[in-house]
This record gives C-alpha cells, structure tokens and sequence, in this order.
C-alpha cells in the first residue's frame, strides 16, 4: 500500500469529477512504482550498511549532470518540436511518432545530431526549465522524463522517470515546476509534480483535448480541443473549480430556406493548436493579450431539414471553412464572432486541418497538414485567417511549429515526410532536411500513399474543400450530426472499427468499405476513385483507413463497477448485437428510426472506444453514455435501467 | 551515387584519396546515423506544375482539380494601422442647438421646379426639392428617402428629395415645408479631411430646419485618398466607442454581425447605386468586428480628388477593415487590410 502525500490541492477534487478523476489512483501507484525504478532507489533490504548520516534524499526527476540545455523557444504552446541551446548550438528536438523516436537537429547546419529511440509513439516535446525534456507517449499513456547524455546532444538522452497518465497524452505545460498533460482520448488533465511525476490533479476534460497554453501569470491553462468546438479554461490556482467552457463563435448556419439561422450557431472542429500573444497589458504588466485558436467552422446542415443532398445542406458556402478565433483571457471567451471565410470560393486553398500555432506581436504562423505549408496570419485582425500575409511551401505533413526566442526563425516538423523545415522570417527562404529512420524496417508506401491522401483537402476525387480527416481527425469523429440523403447522420469513428465490422453506412448497405466510401466521396462532391488506374490510389486509402489504431482506454476508476458492468451486458442482451463490444453485422429494428426513414432496421455498430465518441444513435440524440442508458423511450433496452445498472454499464462500456 | 569510370578498385582509391580530408571534416560536423538507424531518402522537390493525373480518365476530376490546382488563397499586400486616439472625434450637438449663440448645422437648400429657392412669393412651383449641403449623402424627408449626388453628372441617380407640388400656391408653399427632415452628407473638409454631418429636424412652415441633432466630424484621411475615418464616443445608452470608416459607394462583401453597414452597394437584384459607404466597428474592449468591400474605378472616379499619381486608378481594390480589442489590451487593433486585386 503506498500512502500517497499530495502537496496542493486534493487528489481527487471535486464529487462533481470524482467518477473520472478516480483513474489516477491506479496511475499514482504505476507512477511512483514507475519513478522509484528509474531512479534505481535502493529497497531497504538493499541499503548499504553504512552508518553515515542520512541526506535528503534527491528528487527522482532530477538532473544527474550538470544542466547541458536551455530553451531557446518562444514560450507558448508545446508540439512536436522544441528548440534548445546545448553550449554554443541551438538544436531542434523532434518527437518522431512513425519512428518512436526524439532527433536533434543543429538548426544552423540543418543537419542531424542524434537520435534517441522512445519506447512509445511521442506527441508533443517540451524543454523544461530545469534542463530536462518531457515527452508525452501516445499509445503508451505515459510521459517520460529524459536528460540529454552529453554535451552536443549527439547520444542518446536517458530516461530519468516517467508516469502513466489518462490514455493518449498529447501536449505538455510546465506551470510553477508542475507539468501539465493533456490526454486525448482520455479527455483529461493531469497536474504532475515535476520532481517526481507524482500525480497531484486530474480533471475530466471535454472530447479530445490537444494544446494546453498557459496565460503569463501561470494562473489558467487554456486547453484546445479536436472536437466540440470549446477552449477549456482551467484555473490552476484554485484545484476545486471546474474547467470553463470557452464556446468557440462559429458563425451563423444556413437554414433550410437558405437564410441565416440565428438559433443555431455552426460548430468548430479541428481544434489542434494554440499561440498567444504577451507583452504589456492595460495596466503596464506583463501579460497574455490574446490567445489563438485555429480551426474550423463547420456548418453541418439545418438541423431540421431533413435529407440533404450531400453531407451538410448549404449550397452557396463553405460547409467546412478556417477560422482563427482570439480568445479573451481575461474575460475568458471568444471575442472572434464571425466567419468571413464561409463566403469564400469553394476552391479556395484554406487550411483546414491547422495542427501547430507560434505567434509574437508581429505574426501569426499556422501549421497546415492539408496544405503542406505554413501560413502567415496578421494577429491584429479579428478573425486573423482573414488576413493571410504568405504560405511557405514544406515537406508534406507539418503538423509542429515552434519560434526561435529571437524571432527570426520558425521550425517546422512536417509528420508525414518526416523533415525538419527552418523558415527565415525576413527572407521567406526554407529549409529542410528530412530525419534519420530505423533501419531494417520494412515500410509499406500504400499506406504512406494512404495517410497523404486522408489529409488533404485538395484532391478533387475525394472533395472539394473537405478532407477525410475533416470528419475523422486522427480517424476518429468530428461529434457531428450532419444533414445527410438519409437525415441527419451522426459521424462514425473508423480508427479500430473498420475491420470485420461489415457491413458499412447506417442501414447496413454496402458490403464492403470501398462500396461504402464510393457514396462518400459523391456525398463530398469528389468525383470519386472509378478508373482503373486510380484503384491503387482508394486500395492506399482504404489500407491506411483501416490501419488508424484506436488508443487504449484508460483503466476503469471502478474495476469492480465495470466487471458488473459486463454481466449486466449480457443479461441485458447487449452482446446478442454487440458481439464482445462489436458487431453482428446486421441490422435490426431497435425503434430508432425517425418518420421517413428509409429503413426501420440499422446496422449495429462498432462499440470500440465508445466512450470517445459522442454523440449516440445514428441521428446523434444522445449527447452522453448516461443518456443514452438513462433514456425512458425504450430504444433498444426494452426495460429502462436502473440507476445504478445503468452506471456499472457505462462502466464497462468505457472499457471497450 | 554514380559510378566512376574505370576499375571499381580503382575508382574505390580515387574517391577515397578524394573524399578522404572531406569525409573526416564532415564527420565532424555531421555524425553519420548510429547503429540501427540510416538516412532518410531524400526529400522530394516540389512536384512541377503539369495537368492532374486524372486528367487522362476523367474529365470532371480533371477539371475540378485543375481549378483546385490553380485557385490562389486571398493574400494581403498591405496593412494600415489605425490608431483611435489619433483619429478625430465626432461632436454632436442636441441640447445646444437654440438660443444666442448657438450651435449651426450646415444649412439645407430648398428649391422649387424652376429651381428657385424659397421663399416663393407666387407659390412654389411642381415640385418642392430639399438637397443637403456636401458632394455625397442621403436625405429623408418625412417618409421618403434617397441618395444624394451633387456632381451634375451624377444627378441622375439622386438629387435631393422633392415633394410635387398640388395647389400649394395659396399659401405660397408653407404647407408643404412640414414634416421631419434628416440628411447625412460628405463634403471637403479643411487639408486632407472630409466634413461628415448627419443633421435630424423638423420643416415648420418655413425654409429654415430647425435642427434638433448635428453630428459632426473631420474624417481623417487613412489610405489612398479614398479611406477616412473618424471616432464615435461611447454613448450613455450604452453603445461602445466605435470607428467609422468613410468611403465611395463599394461594393460590400462579408460583414461581421457587430459591424454596422451604411450605403455601399449589395451586388443582388434590386441594389440601387449610393452615394458613400461607411463601415462601424466596436473598439471598445472585449469586441471584434470586420468588414469587407471591393470598389472599383468608376468609384473612385466619383469621389473626392485622389492624391496625384495615384496609381491603382483603374484596379479593382479588395480590402477589410478590422478592430478587435480583449480585456487585457490597452489600445484596440484597427487594421485596413488590402489583398492582392
């Protein structure tokens, strides 16, 4: 038993989030267990027998060398690379997640230096004030502490501790020796003690949280997130309070008779990435001026309109559309409430899949994964996406950015072709050089094929201004209801629901994914994949389509909740459909159906990763897991539930 | 690499008698990869331009891809910074506008179908026609409102409002000179500036407008001889402090939904040509609005005399105008912005 002393506020916060704060129990006693082995602590049967007199014992996290590197960045949001100065060289260190490694890169030859293996997929990188790196470890729900092994950065860092987190950390914030990790699937913040890992906080988050910024003072973190169309705002000062929701103004949406919908706003998406602006404020202090949030405005289609003719009705504007919103951080909203790029041509090359942010007083720069380049944005503007100044063109994939402390250069991490880009601000000149790889491996090229086509948003044959990973960023969902030719259609997840889940689309009518997406596609307005000669091109889509891991669920809070959970699954006669939390691959007449529907029957689907992907029903009616249990209209379990069936269900749900 | 000529032992030699001094210096500067990794191909360079794949098969891929090849983002060429403080501010005048000394709104002309001003002692005759003072403006009288041009050749599309006239004769037009009477007008200003006026008052049976409200600013000059500006004070109903932008009749495109839009021209059907443009933003704290606009050459051909040399006469001109101020800001961020024409 391991008795857990928390400095600041209590572990578990609030009765409010205690049902999903309580992961960290099990989390604390991975993290200690994790960190005392990596310091190689002596056990007490292993203590020498020398009688000297006891010393404080150092913190696990710490340096054991003399501090080999400062950051050389500007402070903001962290990515997928950081800048350092390791003696006279400034280095560029880039978490690698295809290679599961961190390269450092002198940014003045453009040339790499060293490579360290990682022993999981990294997400974001973040040179820390005491001269130690942090990484997140995606598909390993741990962040891991490591300290360079040299001088000039060329060996491997060394591990120095590490800490299981929420599933699928993402972004790191150092606050006051504290770090801060964002979980994306795990739809959490963690506060760890950055002396030992030790978990100090947790907060449920809203859908996949990304970016965590923190404001001047170090007093809130503001955490982006890929869906829902919110910046959550967590107050760091006070350890009871609950995230604050920052509703990201979309715009209005078209209604069914083509107007203007006043009462129902478009929805954002695609939130990546956040940047700030600090400098003096109206009182002469330092501090945050504005904080921005790239990514879409989405008008999904008039929610009462019925059947569309494509995904989303609106005819004369951009269904999906760039959008930059600056948030407030003093009053903590949005003062962005309009979206000038929903007028825009349909053909315009927007990004629309914005993953990185840097930005000073003088420029706004947005990684762009559609475009394969780096946008520059005049920061003044309300909208800054209104204003673009220049687009560098870079290796394709740039999903990282990060500014130099001087401002004169910003590197750029493109994920797909693996290249570190250096941008000089004043030329505009760029240049790249693409990371060391493991050798030995053998890589297939129809999925690199098929990662480059699901993210861009200029292939006519899948879309005109759309791309896959507009609906199913990381292959997940956008929680969107879209209107549809068949109603309104909740976006599925693909990522771990695509293989041996035939048949395909809510009724169940295609046998295959690739009948399925030839509808898609026609749905997006793409001309779709039908010569011959493009087979190999949809064959690369389809493969890397169905390679999109699903991230693991974070261990249940309620082992025992979620083992009753099961049984009630199957007394329910849940697994009758959801055969072991997936398919039978039929279709039933559950009721769900609306008036006019085609078919009463629908396809059972998938439950892998349900928790993460709300909303539920093939129209979307139930925001949560709860509702969706609790609801007293008899779809689908006959018998309403009781109270706590229904969570001990969820429970086990959430495992899945 | 390509091979060297010769023996393969000896092209081996050459090259590492050649590259040996190199290779060391490089290996220096360069570690080469550690063991289980190796370099990456290299990157590949952008591709040329050249027709889509599916150009070959498709001819609706070809050419939705061909537009989506060749369709170039908005792109900014230039940006004015305004600062509010430095702008002039807008005086009204309500409370001061009677007794001695008191307060003179630019005066309206009031003229018969002959042209005549009042008085008439034989009663006007046809039409009774008020014409604000300035080059561009508007003027309601009573229900009815229209644009106003001074140039003769612009008369066409709005020249005052006028009133027919139906046996007014007797009492020598009084009857007619009733009702509310408001105009709003754009005139040179002292230098560079453009007087702004918006005047609201009542006709009583006599030429004179009794004025109950005048508003007044010196519009300074911000980009081109086309764009001025002047400051709204915030009101005690409420309302922000605000920018107003003046400009020629342009062509509006997308306004935020806290932007206020007067004049300009909606390119739809039944638009009617105005007489100016003027665009409000909020600046004060925790707003942000924007506002779009076009205008083109016969636009600015109306307009006040441009700057000599001025050389985009005959190009179309993009450009929004921008504020946005948060809390933690000391000054508000108004931007003109042009884009590439």
């Amino acid at each position: 038993m391991i008795h857990l002393e928390l400095r600041g506020p209590p572990l578990i916060a609030t009765s409010r989030s205690f049902r999903s704060l309580s992961f960290l129990a099990p989390l604390a006693a991975l993290s200690i267990a994790g960190c005392a082995s990596d310091a190689r602590r002596p056990s007490p049967e292993e203590a020498p027998a020398d009688p000297s007199p006891p010393i404080a014992a150092a913190p696990i996290c710490a340096p054991r060398s003399p501090r080999r590197l400062e950051r050389a960045a500007v402070v903001g949001a962290s990515s997928a690379v950081d800048l350092v100065r390791a003696g006279d060289r400034r280095v560029a260190l880039i978490a690698d997640g295809d290679e599961r490694a961190l390269h450092a890169v002198d940014v003045e030859t453009m040339r790499e230096i060293g490579v360290t293996p990682l022993p999981g997929r990294p997400g974001h990188v973040l040179a820390l004030e005491n001269g130690l790196v942090a990484v997140a470890l995606r598909d390993t729900a741990t962040v891991v502490i490591l300290e360079p092994g040299d001088e000039e950065l060329q060996k491997p860092f060394e591990e120095r501790c590490s800490a299981r987190v929420a599933s699928e950390p993402w972004a790191v914030a150092e606050a006051g020796g504290d770090l801060l990790v964002t979980s994306g699937f795990g739809a959490a913040l963690t506060v760890l003690r950055g002396s030992d890992l030790l978990p100090l906080r947790a907060l449920p988050l809203p859908r996949e949280p990304r970016a965590v910024i923190l404001d001047a003072a170090g007093a809130t973190a503001f955490v982006t997130h890929a869906v829902g169309g919110v910046v959550s705002a967590i107050d760091l000062k006070d350890g009871g309070m609950a995230p604050e929701a920052i509703h990201l103004q979309a715009g209005r949406r078209i209604n069914a008779h083509g107007g203007a919908d006043d009462e129902h706003p478009r929805e954002a998406s695609q939130g990546y990435a956040l940047a700030s602006i600090v400098g003096p404020g109206v009182d002469g202090e330092r501090e945050t001026l504005r904080i921005f949030a790239p990514h879409t405005s989405v008008d999904p289609g008039a929610p009462d309109h019925g059947a569309s003719v494509g995904y989303g009705g609106a005819v004369d504007i951009r269904p999906v559309t760039e959008l930059v919103s600056v948030i407030d951080p003093r009053r903590r909203r949005s003062i962005t409430n309009h979206v000038a790029g929903a007028f825009r041509d349909r053909f315009a090359p927007e990004c629309l899949l914005p993953r990185g942010a840097v930005a000073d007083e003088g420029a706004l720069f947005v990684a762009c994964l559609d475009l394969d380049a780096v946008i520059e944005l005049d920061p003044s503007v309300g909208d800054p996406s209104v204003a673009e100044r220049r687009r560098f063109a870079l290796p394709a994939g740039p999903s990282a950015l990060s500014l130099d402390a001087s401002g004169k250069q910003i590197f750029a991490f493109s994920e797909i072709d693996r290249a570190l880009s250096r941008i000089d601000r004043d030329s505009g000149d760029v240049a790249s050089v693409a990371l060391w790889r493991r050798s030995g491996q053998e890589r297939d090229a129809r999925l690199d094929r098929g990662r480059r086509l699901f993210v861009t948003s200029r292939d006519a044959r899948i879309s005109v201004g759309r791309a896959c990973a507009s609906c199913h960023p990381e292959g997940r969902d956008d929680g969107l209801v879209w209107s549809s030719p068949d109603g309104a259609r909740q976006t599925p997840m693909l990522a771990g629901r695509l293989s041996g889940t035939a048949p395909y689309g809510w009724f169940g009518e295609n046998a295959t994914v690739r009948d399925h997406v030839r509808k898609t596609f026609a749905r997006l307005g793409g001309t779709g994949f039908n010569a011959p000669a493009q087979q190999a091109d949809l064959d690369a889509l389809l493969a890397y389509a169905a390679s999109i891991p699903l991230p693991e669920a974070s261990p249940p809070p309620d082992p025992a909740a979620a083992e009753r959970g099961r049984v009630a699954f199957a007394s329910n006669g849940c697994d009758g459909c959801h055969r072991d939390g997936s398919t039978d691959g039929l279709a039933h007449d559950v009721g769900s159906g609306v008036k006019g529907e085609r078919h009463g029957a629908f396809d059972t689907p998938s439950l892998a990763g349900v928790r993460a992907s709300a909303p539920y029903f093939h129209d979307g009616r139930y925001r949560t897991l709860g509702e969706l249990l609790g609801a007293r209209d008899a779809k689908m379990i006959p018998d309403p539930l009781s109270g706590p069936d229904a969570r001990d269900l969820e429970a086990y749900l959430e495992t899945l | 690499m390509s091979r060297l000529p010769g023996s393969p032992t000896i092209a081996l030699a050459a090259l590492a008698l050649l590259a040996g001094p190199l290779a060391r210096e490089a290996r220096a500067e360069e570690p080469a990869p550690p063991a289980g990794w190796e370099e990456a191909p290299p990157l590949a360079s952008p591709a040329p331009s050249r027709l889509p794949a599916c150009c070959g098969f498709d001819r609706d891929c070809c050419q939705r891809q061909v537009t989506l090849n060749q369709t170039r983002p908005d792109r900014v060429v230039r940006v004015v910074e305004v600062r509010v403080e430095d702008l002039p501010e807008l005086v009204v005048h309500e409370a001061d506008l009677t007794g001695p000394g008191h307060a003179v709104p630019p005066p309206v002309r009031i003229v018969d179908g002959l042209g005549r001003p009042a008085p008439w002692p034989d009663g006007p005759s046809a039409e009774v026609r008020i014409t604000p003072p300035g080059r561009f403006g508007e003027v309601r009288w009573g229900d009815f409102w229209t644009p106003f041009f001074a140039d003769a050749d612009m008369r066409s599309l709005g020249y005052g409002m006028a009133h027919f006239v139906y046996g007014h004769a007797e009492d020598r037009g009084r009857s007619i000179l009733r009702g509310a009477v408001e105009f709003f007008t754009i005139g040179q200003g002292q230098g560079d500036t453009l007087a702004v006026d918006f005047v609201r008052g009542d006709l009583e049976g006599t030429p004179e407008l009794q004025a109950r409200r005048w508003a007044h600013a010196d519009a300074a000059p911000i980009s081109g001889g086309f764009i001025h500006a002047y400051r709204e004070p915030g009101s005690a109903s409420g309302d922000g402090e605000r920018v107003v932008f003046v400009l020629p009749e342009a062509i509006l495109g997308f306004e935020a939904r806290d932007a206020k839009v007067n004049g300009g021209f909606i390119p739809s059907r039944f638009s009617r040509t105005e007489a100016y443009t003027t665009l409000t933003l909020p600046v004060d704290p925790g707003r942000s609005g924007l506002a779009s606009f076009r205008l083109f050459g016969f636009q600015l051909r109306r307009w006040f005399p441009l700057p000599d040399g001025f050389p985009e006469y005959d190009r179309r001109i993009e450009a929004t105008v921008s504020a946005s101020r948060t809390l933690a800001e000391a000054e508000p961020r108004v931007r003109v912005v042009f884009f590439e024409g």
